[in-house]
């Protein structure tokens, strides 16, 4: 073994438990400082902006699209009559699911921060609440929230645990509001100069597509990029957008997918906790 | 092929973290008592082994998550959640240590042995065990060859990160390592020799 392993594997071998005194301290701390938020409680929501049902829904689509892609309020003139109806139909929907795949592949600059990736889908509706899941293939970990209830649920399979926590207090009872929804993101994305890209098929199904340059990314770095819309010919819903470009050297590719109403099963906005699950945290 | 490294336990780690980190860039700060639980043994481990001391290295990781806590939503976290942490622990720690260089005219780093003010208690004595293999050699070394070394395997931070965390261009870093790193083999060496 080379000098240099041998000697990180003895210093990695230190471990050091926290003391109980430690950790009161610090969940404590965590605690008074939530307490006062709640008081606090800031009237941050802007429930004037948004008055359809999709309003309850877009608590995840803002993780993903706020949060891992964000969105950038980019103003400018609509796209085509036919694209430009699609937003407008999205609102119309109680119930979706939203995944996004982000893939990063040839990272030349091996010693800079990290960003490998990582799939997320997203269940929301305003009947059955709302889940998240984290993990490609395997679920890595699941977040529910019901849509009468205060509470975050997560669900980690691959170490048996779950934790149900409240809600952050800015987040309670109107957490949807927080977050930007779909209809946005595509009614922004065809916003941009686009060209046709005629019909094709996606897994089965007869769609047609646009494509545009310099699709939004809200600051996420991305040179070159090429973003795809492809819509359904048959519903003219959304059921597939690719982004692709470049960053730090590398190409990254960023897939959503979309699936509408009756598609999304009411069962998947359920916990269903095994019972050899044990709580995350005391 | 796209990136598979999501499919192994520090790529669903990772995936754990960037929810953790989006929610607290979004000024959630109840997450903070999963960051903690998840993170609380590597930083205290590498604090303590930075300070020698257990009970500032405990103090040194509740004034990080203190300022966490205070600077939720206030500003956007990018990268990695472990390495951002560990480097605000070595950044504590490193203060510390200076302020106690300017009290005693020494630094913590050149007390001969585990300092604690008061009788140790189980935890100090188990990690003084731990330590004492290693003890003399990271005794031995300046502090920032020490923090080099920890950030690297507690902190999980790669030599550009460690740089920029000190101030210092890389090529300063990798030779801190490096010198750190053979003092160390020379130490275990005549040790096994003996």
């Amino acid at each position: 073994m080379k000098p240099e392993r041998r000697i990180d594997k003895c210093i990695s071998q230190l471990h050091l438990k926290t003391g109980g005194d430690l950790d009161e301290r610090v969940h404590r701390d965590i605690d008074r400082a939530l307490v006062e938020t709640k008081t606090i409680n800031h009237p941050m929501m802007r429930r004037t902006i948004m008055t359809s049902p999709i309003t309850k829904l877009a608590v995840a689509a803002a993780v993903v699209l706020a949060g891992l892609i964000g969105l950038n309020v980019i103003e400018s003139p609509g796209g085509g009559v036919a694209w430009a109806q699609i937003p407008g139909r999205i609102e119309a929907i109680d119930t979706f699911m939203f995944r996004l795949t982000i893939g990063v592949r040839g990272q030349q600059d091996a010693d800079a921060a990290g960003e490998p990736g990582g799939q997320w889908t997203f269940y929301l509706s305003e009947r059955y609440g709302f889940r998240m899941d984290i993990g490609t293939g395997e679920v890595v970990a699941s977040w529910y929230v019901p849509p009468e209830e205060d509470t975050l649920t997560m669900v980690i399979p691959g170490e048996k645990k779950w934790s149900q926590t409240p809600l952050p207090p800015e987040q309670r009872g109107k957490m949807p509001e927080e977050y930007k929804d779909p209809a946005d993101y595509i009614e922004r994305f065809l916003a941009r100069p686009y060209k046709e890209l005629g019909r094709s098929v996606i897994d089965g199904v007869e769609v047609e597509g646009i494509e545009v340059t310099d699709p939004p990314t809200d600051g996420e770095k991305l040179e070159n990029g090429v973003g795809r819309l492809w819509v359904d010919v048959a519903t003219e819903l959304p059921i597939r957008i690719e982004i692709e470009g470049t960053a730090d050297g590398a190409a990254v590719r960023w897939l959503m997918e979309f699936k509408w109403s009756e598609a999304v099963a009411p069962a998947l906005f359920e916990p269903n906790i095994p019972d050899d699950y044990t709580p995350l945290m005391p | 092929m796209y990136d598979s490294r999501l499919f192994n336990e520090s790529g669903r780690s990772m995936l754990e973290d960037k929810w953790l980190i989006l929610r607290f860039n979004r000024g959630d700060r109840s997450v903070l008592h999963r960051i903690y639980d998840k993170y609380k043994d590597d930083l205290v481990t590498l604090a303590a082994a930075l300070l020698m001391d257990v009970r500032v290295a405990e103090d040194v990781v509740h004034d990080v998550f203190l300022s966490f806590l205070g600077s939720a939503g206030r500003f956007r976290l990018t990268g990695s959640l472990k390495g951002y942490l560990a480097t605000c622990v070595a950044n504590r720690a490193r203060n510390v240590n200076k302020a106690g260089r300017r009290r005693h005219g020494a630094a913590l780093d050149e007390v001969p042995d585990v300092a604690c003010p008061e009788p140790s208690p189980e935890q100090v004595a188990i990690f003084a065990e731990q330590l004492g293999r290693l003890n003399a050699g990271l005794l031995e070394l300046p502090y920032e060859q020490r923090e080099v070394l920890l950030l690297r395997s507690h902190g999980g931070l790669r030599f550009a990160a460690i740089a920029k965390a000190q101030g210092v261009s890389i090529n300063t870093v990798q030779g801190r390592y490096r010198y750190a790193i053979e003092k160390l083999r020379a130490l275990l060496d005549s040790e096994a020799n003996e």
